[in-house]
């Protein structure tokens, strides 16, 4: 049955097997089916659009999956020993990785230059804000962080 | 009658000494205790850097409750209201009348804290010559700093009433950091409390900045300080969310009892570049330090070896 509705879809059945494919399919109740193999069909023939709403309904269920804070689990993993001629490839892609992370971040380190303090670097919150905290008459008028 | 003159001089020989033996810190003990309880209406000079503003104040104590009110003379209108513990000041901005919460501090006449022991440790103190100062005869007093981490205050007590009626803060090199100076004043008695509310201005526009300046985020704090200079503890810790940016900045206020220094611990925004030194700015020394992606900048009317202590203080 699966079969035919799979043919249907990719246009390789007769009339007749149609009409009766329609009918043993309404009597099997196979709507889901129908929606499953529409649904594949349109996505290899590249003419599925997707709903509006696509994006936003994925996020929302991102957003509502609990936070992996011990990283997602693995499963035993069969073909692990298939893989192990990939691991001295990984192992130079992770060593350089790491190089290249510990490179970047002393650059990064080095490149704060701090420069001299000079009288135009002293913002007037600053100096307001110290003000209003600290006893003197002459400047406990001055506007302490207020902004029109 | 011998007898009598014999008794009388005894009695006068016998105050003098106990006079000469009282602890000579009491005469600041009396002028803290005056600010707090005399009721008073005067006008000073305030000068601190370049600035000069005169003040009108009037003070008086109602059931062991503080009343203040201070009008700036010249300039700008500005205007403070103290009750208790709580302040408001009200500043005129353009067509604006800025009203805002403030905490508690110490300002002239009140300049001394209310436990005087914290600065006997820090301070000698010398009693000068008597002058008259806003009419009225003042005894002069000294305290000098016993290290190089504060500056020296000078007072003039009035002999009366023991309310200071001149300050004048001085540093090493003899520069007059910051004065003030009564020019008239006057004891009140009538106890009412009519003249402490605000002058109202029906052409201004009243704004209420109701955020408390002072009072932010409270956080923990994530650094630890090493080797402060002496007698300087910590009295107020500000966290403010920088506006725009989703940072904390932090400010921490140090005193002795006389003097104030805030540390500023800011984190560096991507691009910016850390400031370095330090600078003079009038008579507030201003000096910035950078330290694990946070800037650290201490200010405040310090010497110069206070400034950099502080800033070179923070760990974390």
């Amino acid at each position: 049955m699966n079969e035919k509705l799979s043919s249907l879809f990719d246009n390789e059945l007769e009339s007749h097997e149609i009409d009766e494919l329609l009918i043993q399919s309404n009597r099997q109740m196979k709507k889901n089916n129908w929606s499953y193999y529409q649904l594949t069909r349109d996505v290899i023939q590249k003419n599925h659009l997707g709903s509006d709403n696509s994006t936003k309904n994925i996020m929302d269920a991102i957003e509502k999956e609990p936070t992996q804070l011990g990283g997602f689990g693995q499963p035993k993993d069969n073909s692990l020993e298939s893989k192990s001629s990939y691991w001295p490839i990984a192992a130079s892609f992770a060593a350089l990785f790491v190089i290249g992370l510990t490179a970047l971040n002393l650059t990064e380190f080095k490149s704060v230059d701090s420069v001299t303090l000079v009288e135009a670097d002293i913002p007037t919150d600053l100096i307001n804000d110290h003000y209003a905290s600290a006893s003197s008459n002459v400047n406990f008028f001055i506007q302490a962080n207020y902004r029109k | 009658m011998i007898h009598r003159l014999l008794f009388i001089c005894f009695l006068f020989s016998f105050i003098n000494i106990s006079h000469s033996n009282d602890d000579p810190w009491l005469i600041i003990d009396k002028a803290a205790k005056a600010t707090k309880l005399l009721n008073y209406k005067g006008v000073f000079h305030s000068q601190h850097n370049k600035e000069i503003r005169s003040i009108e104040i009037t003070h008086a104590t109602n059931d062991d409750q503080e009343f203040i009110k201070m009008n700036v003379l010249d300039g700008s209108p500005g205007e403070v209201l103290s009750q208790g513990k709580t302040i408001y000041v009200y500043n005129t901005i353009e067509n604006n009348v800025i009203i805002q919460k403030r905490k508690q501090q110490r300002l002239f006449p009140a300049i001394f804290p209310g436990n005087t022991d914290v600065i006997k440790n820090f301070y000698r103190l010398s009693v000068g010559k008597n002058q008259r100062i806003a009419g009225r005869l003042s005894q002069s007093v000294v305290l000098s700093p016993i290290d190089n981490f504060r500056y020296s205050y000078h007072f003039w007590l009035d002999k009366k009433t023991s309310l200071p009626l001149k300050m004048v803060v001085i540093d090493q090199a003899e520069n007059i950091i910051e004065q003030s100076s009564f020019t008239q004043i006057k004891m009140i008695k009538d106890k009412n409390l009519d003249w402490f509310k605000p002058e109202v201005d029906p052409s201004k526009n009243y704004i209420f900045n109701d955020k408390v300046v002072g009072e932010g985020i409270v956080k923990e704090p994530f650094w630890t300080m090493k080797k402060l200079p002496p007698g300087y503890k910590e009295i107020d810790f500000i966290t403010k969310r920088i506006p725009g940016l989703n940072i904390l900045s932090h400010q921490l206020v140090f005193s002795d009892g006389l003097s104030y220094l805030s540390l500023f611990i800011k984190p560096i925004a991507r691009g910016q570049k850390p400031k370095v030194g330090h600078v003079n700015l009038g008579v507030n020394n201003i000096c910035a330090r950078y330290h694990n992606g946070y800037q650290i900048m201490a200010v405040g009317s310090v010497p110069l070896t206070t400034c950099n202590n502080f800033s070179e203080s923070i760990e974390f």
